[in-house]
C-alpha cells in the first residue's frame, strides 16, 4: 500500500463527470484526512452518490483523478478496498445467505475481521447468525450490513446515507456503532446524509455538495463560527434588503428581518448602517439552516423559484 | 394524453418498444440468414416452413419477455404486472383489457407482418392460417395464465394443467410436422374449438384473477405467497441444500463456495438430471401422438435435450457477471463491486463454476436419457445404436482424434456460454443500445439479401451469396483477430491483468488455436473448396476462446467500475 505521509486518506484532482448531458461532478477538488469524520452533504441529486462511487472505483474519472490510500482504485481496487468499509444506501446482500454466512463471507475478504467484535454488535442488534437475510427487516438489513462494514476496523468507511429509511430506535444503534468505530483512533468516516442534525452531531467537517461541486469544504466549527443568524429591526419599512455577498438569505417583512450571514455580526451591522438598521440578536446557524440557505442562494442565482 | 387509455398505451408502447426491436431484429435477421443458407446448401426443406417456424420461435421468445417489461414495479415473477397503476382510478377491466389487447395485438402484428415480409422477400407462398390461429391462441393463453395470479403455487399449477391439456391435444388444433421436410399440415378446423374455447376461457380467468389480485388476495391461496422464479434459479435452490459452510481462509475460497451455491458440481447433477427425466416425459408422451411422423431418431432425442438446457440455462447463467433484475430493472448491486478481489479473480471463479456447472449437467442429462430412454421409450435401442454409431466414427479416427473433438467441444460450450453471459449483461445494462445494434444488423442482412435478390434477378444469386459470404467471413475474421488485441491491451492498461496472467491467457489461447488448426489441416475438416477468406475465417475461428475470455474480463471491469 502506496500510504501517503502527509496523512491524506482520499485525494481528488479537477474530479469531473458527465451522465449524458448531465453534469454530476465538476472539478472537485478534495482532500480527506486521517482520524477526521467527514459530513457529505447536498440536496437530492446534488452528486453525493456519484462522488462517493468514484472514491470506491464503482466509477471511472473521465476528468482528474482520484487517489485514495495513494492509489487508483479502478486500477487498484483490491489494495484500495481491503482498506475501506462501505454501506450503501441499496443495504445490498445477498439475499440467500444466513447472516452466519454473510459474516463469515465477508470476513474471508478481510483477514483484519474482528470475529469479537462482529459477535458484539450482532448481539446488540438481537440478529440471529442461522437467519435468512431474505427474512430481514429493512433496520435488520441495515445493521446487518454496517456489522459488514465496520467489524473489519477498516481505515475508511463510507457510510451512504446511513439512516435512510429506518425508525429512530435502528438510527440509534446504527449511529452508535458508527461513534465506536470513529473513536478508534485514526480511522476516517466520509458520512453522507440528508439528517443534517446527524451530521451535524457527528462530523469534524463539513463538505457540501451542490450540483455538482463543492460549495462548502470546512471544519465544522469554522462553519459554525462564521455562520450566524441576526435579527435587525430598521427604523423604515423595508420591502427586501439590499444584496451583500456574505449575506445568504433574509426573510421578514416590514421592519423587522432575519439575515443568514457569513462575516461577524458586526460587520454585518456596518453594511447595513445606511438603512439605520438595529442588530437585535445574533446565534451561530445551525448546519440545516446554512445548507438551505446556501443551496437556496445558489437556486436564486439560477432563477429558480424556491 | 388525454384520458386513462391512451395515458396506459402510451406507458406499455414506452416499456415494450426495446424487446421488441430486439427479437424482432433477432427473428428477422436469423429467418434471412437461414433462408439464404439453405438455399445454398440446397435442402429439401419447405422455406415457407423455415419462416413460420423461425418467427414462432421469436414470438415465443418476445412473449415473455415482453409481458415481464410492461411492469416496471414487477419482480421477474407472475402476475399482472401494472402494480402501481392498481392505485389509478380506473376500472379493472379497463385496466386489465388495454395492457393485454396492446400486448397481444402488437406481438401477434409482429409475426404476421414479419413473416408476411420475409415471404413475400423470398417469394415464398403465404403462410398456413392454422399457424396464424395457433400464435394467436398462445399469446392470449400464455399472458392471460402469466397475469392471472401472483401465487407461485397458482401459477404452477396452471401451467402444469397447460402441459395436461396440450399433450391429448386439446390445447393446440390437430396438425402434423414432419421433422424431416419441414412440412406443416393443417388438421380441420372442428379441432380448433376447444382450443378457442380455452383460450377465451384463459382471458376470463385472467379478468377474475386481476381483480382479486388488485384487492390484495389470490384466487384460491394468498396472494405472493410464494413468488414465481426462474425454474433453472428454482432447481438450483432445490438441489442447492444444506452444503459447507462458508470457508474464512481466502477470498477465492469464499468466491468459489458462493459460486457453488448457485452452479456447483451437486446442482448441476440435480439440474441434468431433471431435465433428462422431463426431456424422456416429453418424447414418451409425444411419440404417443398421432402428429409424429416417422421413427424417433438421435437427432430428435438431442434436438429436445439440447433446447430444454439451454432454455434451463440460459436463465441460470444470465447473472453470471452479476448483473440481477430487481423490481423489473437490472441492476448491478454495490456488494460485490466492492470485495476486495480482483476484477480478474472474480471473473475467473464465476466462469469457472458456469462452465463446471453446464458440463456436469449436460453429462448428467445425457446418462439419464440414456439409463430412461432404455426403459420408456420404444425404439431407443435405435437411438442408442445411432448414438454409439457416430461415437465409434469418431473414435475409428483414433483416441488422439476423439479427444480433439472433445476438447473443440468444450471450447464451443465454454464459447457459448461466455457470449450468452456477456450478451445478457450487456442488454440489462444498455437495452435500448444493444436494442439499435441488433436493429441495425437486422436491417443490414435484410438490406444485402434482398440487394442481391434484385440486382442478381435470380440468376447468381448462389454465387453472389457466397461471395458476399465470403467478404462477411474475413470482416469477421479481422474482427475476432482486433477484438481480441484492443481488449487485451485496455486490460493490461487498466491493471486488471498482470504481465505474467496476460502471458498465460495468450499462451493457453494459441494452444487452443493450434488444436484447431490441427483439426482443420491434419484431420481434413477444411473444406477443400473453401475459399480464402473462408479458409482463414475456419483457422481463425481458433481464437475465439481466447477473445471470448478477454471479452469477458472486459466485461467484468466494466461492469465493476462503469
Amino acid at each position: 500500500m502506496n500510504q501517503t505521509t502527509n496523512n491524506i486518506v482520499v485525494e481528488t484532482m479537477g474530479l469531473g463527470r458527465k451522465f449524458g448531458k448531465t453534469q454530476a461532478l465538476i472539478d472537485i477538488n478534495l482532500k480527506l484526512e486521517r482520524g477526521v469524520v467527514y459530513g457529505l452533504v447536498g440536496a437530492n441529486g446534488a452528486g453525493k452518490t456519484t462522488l462517493i462511487k468514484h472514491l470506491l472505483g464503482l466509477l471511472r474519472c473521465q476528468q482528474g483523478s482520484v487517489r485514495v490510500f495513494g492509489e487508483d482504485p479502478v486500477l487498484k481496487p483490491q489494495s484500495v478496498l481491503s482498506h475501506i468499509g462501505y454501506l450503501s444506501e441499496e443495504r445490498d446482500i445477498p439475499d440467500w445467505m444466513s447472516i452466519g454466512e454473510f459474516c463469515d463471507y465477508v470476513h474471508a475478504f478481510h483477514p483484519a475481521w474482528d470475529e469479537n467484535y462482529a459477535r458484539e454488535l450482532l448481539e446488540s442488534f438481537n440478529l440471529t447468525r442461522d437467519k435468512r437475510v431474505g427474512d430481514l427487516s429493512r433496520g435488520m438489513r441495515a445493521q446487518l450490513a454496517l456489522i459488514g462494514a465496520v467489524a473489519h476496523k477498516p481505515d475508511l468507511l463510507v457510510l451512504d446515507e446511513p439512516s435512510s429509511g429506518l425508525d429512530a430506535i435502528v438510527r440509534k444503534d446504527i449511529l452508535n456503532a458508527v461513534v465506536r468505530t470513529i473513536a478508534e483512533e485514526g480511522r476516517t468516516v466520509l458520512f453522507s446524509s440528508h439528517l443534517l442534525e446527524e451530521v451535524e452531531r457527528l462530523s469534524e467537517h463539513v463538505i457540501m455538495i451542490q450540483e455538482g461541486s463543492i460549495v462548502v469544504d470546512e471544519p465544522m466549527e469554522f462553519l459554525g463560527q462564521t455562520h450566524h443568524v441576526s435579527e435587525f429591526r430598521f427604523s423604515d419599512v423595508q420591502s427586501a434588503l439590499p444584496r451583500l455577498d456574505a449575506v445568504l438569505k433574509t426573510s421578514g417583512e416590514g421592519r423587522s428581518w432575519n439575515v443568514i450571514h457569513s462575516n461577524s455580526p458586526e460587520q454585518l451591522h456596518e453594511s447595513l448602517r445606511d438603512l439605520q438598521g438595529e442588530l437585535i440578536s445574533t446565534r451561530n446557524a445551525s448546519l440545516e439552516e446554512i445548507f438551505i440557505a446556501r443551496v437556496g442562494r445558489i437556486q436564486q442565482q439560477e432563477g429558480i423559484s424556491l | 394524453m388525454r384520458s386513462p387509455q391512451s395515458a396506459l398505451l402510451w406507458l406499455c408502447w414506452q416499456r415494450a418498444r426495446s424487446p421488441l426491436a430486439l427479437v424482432l431484429s433477432a427473428v428477422f435477421g436469423m429467418t434471412t440468414l437461414l433462408l439464404v443458407y439453405l438455399d445454398v446448401a440446397e435442402t429439401e426443406y419447405s422455406k415457407a416452413n423455415v419462416v413460420a417456424f423461425v418467427t414462432m420461435v421469436g414470438i415465443w421468445m418476445l412473449g415473455p419477455l415482453c409481458a415481464s417489461r410492461l411492469g416496471k414495479s414487477k419482480a421477474q415473477g407472475v402476475g399482472f404486472p401494472l402494480l402501481i397503476e392498481f392505485s389509478y382510478p380506473v376500472s379493472t377491466i379497463k385496466l386489465t383489457t388495454i395492457p393485454f389487447f396492446f400486448l397481444v395485438t402488437l406481438l401477434y402484428s409482429s409475426f404476421a407482418f414479419s413473416s408476411w415480409l420475409l415471404c413475400s422477400l423470398f417469394s415464398l407462398p403465404a403462410l398456413d392460417p392454422m399457424i396464424h390461429f395457433i400464435v394467436l391462441e398462445y399469446l392470449i393463453i400464455v399472458t392471460s395464465v402469466s397475469w392471472a395470479t401472483n401465487n407461485g403455487y397458482e401459477s404452477a399449477c396452471f401451467w402444469i394443467a397447460l402441459m395436461l391439456l396440450f399433450f391429448p391435444g386439446w390445447l393446440i388444433p390437430d396438425f402434423s410436422f414432419n421433422g424431416h421436410t419441414g412440412e406443416f399440415i393443417a388438421g380441420s378446423w372442428s379441432s380448433a374449438l376447444a382450443p378457442a374455447f380455452l383460450a377465451a376461457s384463459a382471458f376470463v380467468l385472467l379478468l377474475y384473477g386481476v381483480r382479486k389480485q388488485r384487492s390484495g388476495e389470490g384466487l384460491l391461496f394468498s396472494s405472493g405467497a410464494s413468488q414465481f422464479r426462474y425454474p433453472g434459479l428454482v432447481l438450483a435452490e432445490v438441489f442447492r441444500g444444506k452444503g459447507p459452510s462458508c470457508p474464512v481462509s481466502s477470498a477465492k475460497d469464499a468466491l468459489a463456495w458462493e459460486q457453488n451455491q448457485f452452479r456447483g458440481a451437486r446442482i448441476g447433477v440435480g439440474m441434468g438430471a431433471t431435465i433428462g427425466v422431463v426431456v424422456i416425459l416429453i418424447l414418451s408422451l409425444l411419440s404417443s401422438r398421432e402428429g409424429w411422423i416417422g421413427p424417433m431418431e438421435l437427432d430428435d432425442v438431442m434436438s429436445f435435450a439440447v433446447i430444454l438446457f439451454c432454455s434451463i440455462f440460459v436463465g441460470h447463467l444470465a447473472s453470471s457477471f452479476g448483473v440481477s433484475y430487481v423490481n423489473g430493472a437490472a441492476r448491478i448491486g454495490t456488494f460485490h463491486r466492492t470485495l476486495p478481489v480482483g476484477t480478474a479473480t472474480l471473473a475467473a471463479i464465476r466462469l469457472k463454476s458456469a462452465m463446471q456447472c453446464v458440463l456436469i449437467a449436460g453429462i448428467t442429462e445425457l446418462v439419464t436419457i440414456g439409463l430412461l430412454g432404455f426403459l420408456v421409450l420404444d425404439n431407443f435401442a435405435a437411438v442408442f445404436a445411432e448414438f454409439v454409431s457416430y461415437v465409434n466414427s469418431i473414435l475409428d479416427q483414433g483416441l488422439l482424434y476423439g479427444a480433439l473433438r472433445l476438447v473443440l467441444l468444450a471450447c464451443l460450450i465454454y464459447i457459448s456460454i461466455v457470449l450468452w453471459a456477456v450478451f445478457i449483461s450487456w442488454f440489462a445494462i444498455k437495452s435500448r443500445q444493444m436494442a439499435i445494434v441488433f436493429s441495425g444488423l437486422a436491417i443490414y442482412v435484410l438490406l444485402v439479401i434482398s440487394g442481391l435478390v434484385v440486382f442478381t434477378e435470380g440468376s447468381g444469386f448462389l454465387d453472389a451469396t457466397r461471395m458476399v459470404g465470403d467478404i462477411h467471413a474475413g470482416i469477421l475474421s479481422l474482427l475476432i483477430i482486433v477484438t481480441a488485441g484492443y481488449l487485451f491491451s485496455i486490460l493490461i492498461r487498466e491493471e486488471v491483468l498482470s504481465r505474467e496472467n496476460a502471458l498465460l491467457l495468450l499462451a493457453a489461447g494459441i494452444a487452443l488455436a493450434f488444436l484447431q488448426f490441427a483439426d482443420l489441416n491434419f484431420f481434413g475438416a477444411l473444406d477443400a473448396e473453401a475459399s480464402v477468406l473462408n479458409a482463414v475465417y475456419s483457422h481463425t475461428l481458433g481464437l475465439l476462446p481466447l477473445t471470448v475470455t478477454v471479452l469477458a474480463l472486459w466485461t467484468q471491469h466494466r461492469i465493476r467500475h462503469g
